[in-house]
């Protein structure tokens, strides 16, 4: 992989440097997360991947974002690391606090919080780092992607452990 | 607009596929959702490893920018084959009938591919070899029908004749 054996230009690149904290941290954040079983965060992570499998190749694919500095530089050409642990550990981290019976404007500011960290992380990617380069259009997108993904996952959570947390939730 | 021989075959594999779905029992739709996610996870990072370090290639593929690896085989075919080995397992019975049982899954993904590398654009081998996907499909069919297991804590049967 070119990721690691690359010559020159430092060893440790800011970019490097995010794409290994992103695994030390999704991991340890997944193992320290006491509140749900091993089965939940495991269904939970592997539902997440499913969208975030899909929705990254598709937004790649049509040009939509870029990732030039990438951890798997020829095998494909969305960052690896962000869809296959990072953005999968927030999505249980989502589920897990989800305050399924506070209020409208909790649930609803719960989603916003999210979303904007979301938007923050890959505009900060965007300006200071060659992790990312995206069009302002890109924002809306995925700020849609992040509700929508987020939202399913917690959902298909519900209704595989067949549990009535969100039961009703949409008119409370 | 012409088809071409590749893009033919992988329109028929998408219908063959999403078709052989409804063969899956709907009481199992948990779990056989629950392989379907695991299986991706498994073949998602190994599907990119053989494909970084120049093992094998898929030079006709439907996404040609996003991932040089075979979407339809990784996220799809392969899950869905996952699905009915795990779920169709001859638990309880011979050690010779559960090999003979794997080895139909390996020789059944291994022969086709043989045949399309041979044939056709659809992949291309350069360190690969034939038992490579061989033994690789029954290894991460056998590692997916373990978290199964352990997921829905399925208690196996161990035969004597073992």
């Amino acid at each position: 992989m070119a990721f690691f054996t690359q010559k020159g230009a430092g060893l440790l690149t800011v970019e490097r440097i995010i794409i290994i904290s992103a695994w030390v941290i999704s991991l340890i954040a997944l193992f320290v997360l006491k509140r749900l079983s091993w089965r939940e965060k495991f269904l939970l992570f592997i539902a997440v991947q499913f969208f975030t499998w899909s929705l990254g190749l598709i937004y790649v694919e049509f040009d939509l974002i870029d990732y030039p500095v990438r951890d798997f530089s020829i095998a494909t050409s969305v960052n690896f690391t962000f869809h296959y642990v990072l953005f999968p550990a927030i999505g249980v981290y989502f589920a897990a606090f989800y305050p399924a019976r506070r209020s409208l404007i909790r649930r609803l500011g719960y989603n916003l919080a999210f979303a904007a960290a979301f938007v923050a992380g890959f505009l900060l990617c965007e300006k200071y780092t060659e992790l990312m380069s995206f069009k302002p259009l890109f924002i809306f997108i995925l700020i849609m992607s992040v509700w929508t993904s987020f939202n399913s996952v917690n959902h298909y959570y519900d209704w595989f452990f067949r549990k009535q947390r969100l039961q009703g939730d949409a008119f409370r | 607009m012409k088809l071409t021989l590749e893009q033919i075959i992988l329109a028929g594999v998408y219908v063959v596929t999403l078709a052989s779905l409804f063969w899956v029992p709907r009481r199992k739709a948990r779990e056989a959702q629950f392989i379907f996610l695991c299986q991706g996870l498994i073949t998602w990072i190994l599907g990119l490893v053989a494909v970084e370090f120049g093992w094998i290639e898929y030079p006709a593929r439907e996404l040609q920018e996003a991932t040089h690896s075979s979407f339809v085989f990784e996220f799809l075919v392969f899950p869905v084959l996952s699905i009915f080995f795990s779920l169709y397992f001859p638990t309880g019975e011979s050690l010779l009938r559960r090999t003979l049982y794997t080895v139909a899954f390996g020789g059944g993904i291994c022969i086709p591919e043989v045949i399309l590398e041979n044939y056709t654009q659809l992949v291309k081998y350069h360190e690969w070899r034939w038992y490579w996907t061989f033994f690789s499909v029954m290894g991460t069919l056998y590692l997916c029908r373990g978290l199964y297991l352990w997921f829905f804590k399925v208690k196996t049967v161990r035969s004597s004749r073992m």
